[in-house]
């Protein structure tokens, strides 16, 4: 791999050992216990599946058999992530500030669940995640506070104490979607620009109290695949909001890139209108008439 | 589809809020064809609509939206068909409390097409009752057989609930009209 990776990246690679490394690369056939230990440090873990596998939930994936060009691709982009590797202090400082929470959020999803508690943050902020992810604690402030802005926080670590009592319960869908959601205008490490996106299933706009922008783009993404220029020509959304969305469905596990494999789908999972008859004025007049205009 | 009216069919088992919901957006109270309920056992609640539920919401322009309700006992199966024929779209609901609902969902989302006939909303409701399926269920149910319909957890006692399901259906009406122009 080296002599592959030589003269060809944007920057110099060498083969280290993994105590040293500052990216992992972890196949499937690999030691499981290595894998949870590795899905535990800060660094940038690479994964590799193969087949029909479903794509693991880490924010650098390659599907085996990958061409040279690909995996220097998710290296390039790891280096992006990391500030240019300029300044390797400063950019780990960014990075850790923009994802490291999410990222960390991503690792626990590929690693067993064992019932454990994983923990970010500190006093009355700290956030406790389930790692089977099903349900975080938090209170209630915090709550209000990712709803409604970055939390800023710091990756997961293994909880040694439990939740205080007075912390709610809530699906960490939430927690993953408004995390992505609020960290960004412009797109997370773990979505590739180039790839193809289709919606895997909606988000529960029902608990996130979906805006017209988002139920217009995930109508789109049930609809077609769509690359993310695409996306932004289609909706006339703007580019920010287009990387919102596609970070917030990555993390909360519905967007599915169109390479993915998929259930043997049924003809068609979305709706041709049966009439050509033009509905763009009753849609207005009913939006008025229910105050749903935007 | 009459010129300058669209239809939008409420369906959905026994008791997951059809009359409810058509009420929380009709003009007027819905109209509705009510027996006394003689399967206490499936659902106790003393009336269940045998015929239909109908709303009604009148445009500035003069043109109408028509809001149907479907009978949900499946010996009015006969009544799905009638009502669905030419419907702009149809919002399902269900209650996730009750034991086979996602047999329900099935029935109900194969009955109306699928979402390839007109789009499919799916209110699930009663999400936090004891021993009620989680939304997770009803999504992956439907991902399993690659269809990715929105489906919501709501409480369709609440307008605003209502609202996200008409204007999701408004969302994909909006998609397959441009797509046919």
């Amino acid at each position: 791999m080296l002599k592959i990776l030589d003269g060809r990246g944007g920057l110099s690679w060498s083969l280290v050992a993994p105590e040293v490394a500052e990216v992992l690369i972890a196949g499937t056939h690999g030691d499981e216990l290595v894998a949870r230990r590795w899905a535990k440090t800060d660094k940038p873990l690479v994964a590799v599946y193969e087949g029909a596998a479903a794509r693991p939930m880490t924010p650098y994936t390659l599907h085996h058999p990958f061409r040279v060009m690909q995996l220097l691709g998710v290296l390039d982009d790891i280096d992006q992530a990391l500030g240019g590797g300029h300044d390797a202090a400063r950019a780990k400082g960014a990075a850790g500030t923009l994802w490291s929470f999410a990222e960390s959020l991503r690792l626990l999803a590929r690693s067993s669940a064992s019932g454990n508690l994983h923990v970010a943050g500190e006093g009355a902020q700290r956030v406790f995640v389930r790692d089977d992810l099903s349900v975080y604690h938090a209170g209630a402030d915090t709550v209000r506070r990712l709803v409604g802005h970055s939390l800023e926080l710091p990756a997961l670590r293994l909880a040694k104490e439990s939740p205080p009592a007075e912390f709610v319960c809530r699906p960490v869908f939430e927690l993953a979607w408004f995390t992505a959601w609020h960290a960004s205008e412009t797109l997370a490490p773990w979505v590739d620009a180039n790839a193809v996106y289709r919606l895997r299933r909606w988000p529960d706009f029902g608990l996130l109290r979906g805006t017209r922008e988002q139920l217009a783009l995930a109508a789109l993404l049930t609809h077609a695949s769509y690359s993310r220029a695409r996306l932004i020509e289609a909706s006339h959304q703007p580019a920010a909001n287009v990387d919102r969305f596609l970070n917030a469905c990555a993390l909360a596990g519905v967007l599915a890139s169109a390479g993915e494999a998929a259930p043997a789908a049924e003809p068609a999972g979305t709706f041709i209108a049966a009439s050509a008859a033009r509905l763009g004025g009753l849609i207005r007049g009913l939006r008025s008439r229910l105050g749903l205009t935007s | 589809m009459v010129e300058g009216e669209f239809k939008i069919v409420f369906t959905g088992p026994m008791g997951a809020g059809k009359t409810t919901a058509i009420a929380a957006i009709s003009d007027e109270p819905p109209v509705s064809t009510d027996v006394v309920n003689n399967d206490r056992v499936a659902f106790d609640k003393e009336l269940t609509t045998a015929g239909l539920d109908y709303g009604h919401i009148a445009l500035a322009d003069g043109a109408a939206v028509r809001l149907y309700g479907t009978p949900g006992q499946l010996r009015f199966r006969f009544m799905w068909d009638i009502l669905g024929h030419n419907a702009a779209g149809v919002v399902l609901l269900l209650d996730a409390s009750q034991a086979d609902a996602l047999v329900q969902l099935d029935a109900f989302v194969d009955a109306f097409g699928a979402g390839r006939r007109s789009p499919i909303v799916v209110g699930v409701g009663r999400t936090t009752a004891a021993g009620a399926l989680a939304l997770d269920a009803f999504a992956q149910r439907l991902e399993n057989r690659g269809l990715t319909l929105p489906v919501f957890g709501v409480d369709v006692r609440r307008r605003d609930d209502v609202l996200l399901l008409v204007d999701t259906l408004l969302c994909l009406l909006e998609l397959g009209d441009r797509r046919t122009a």
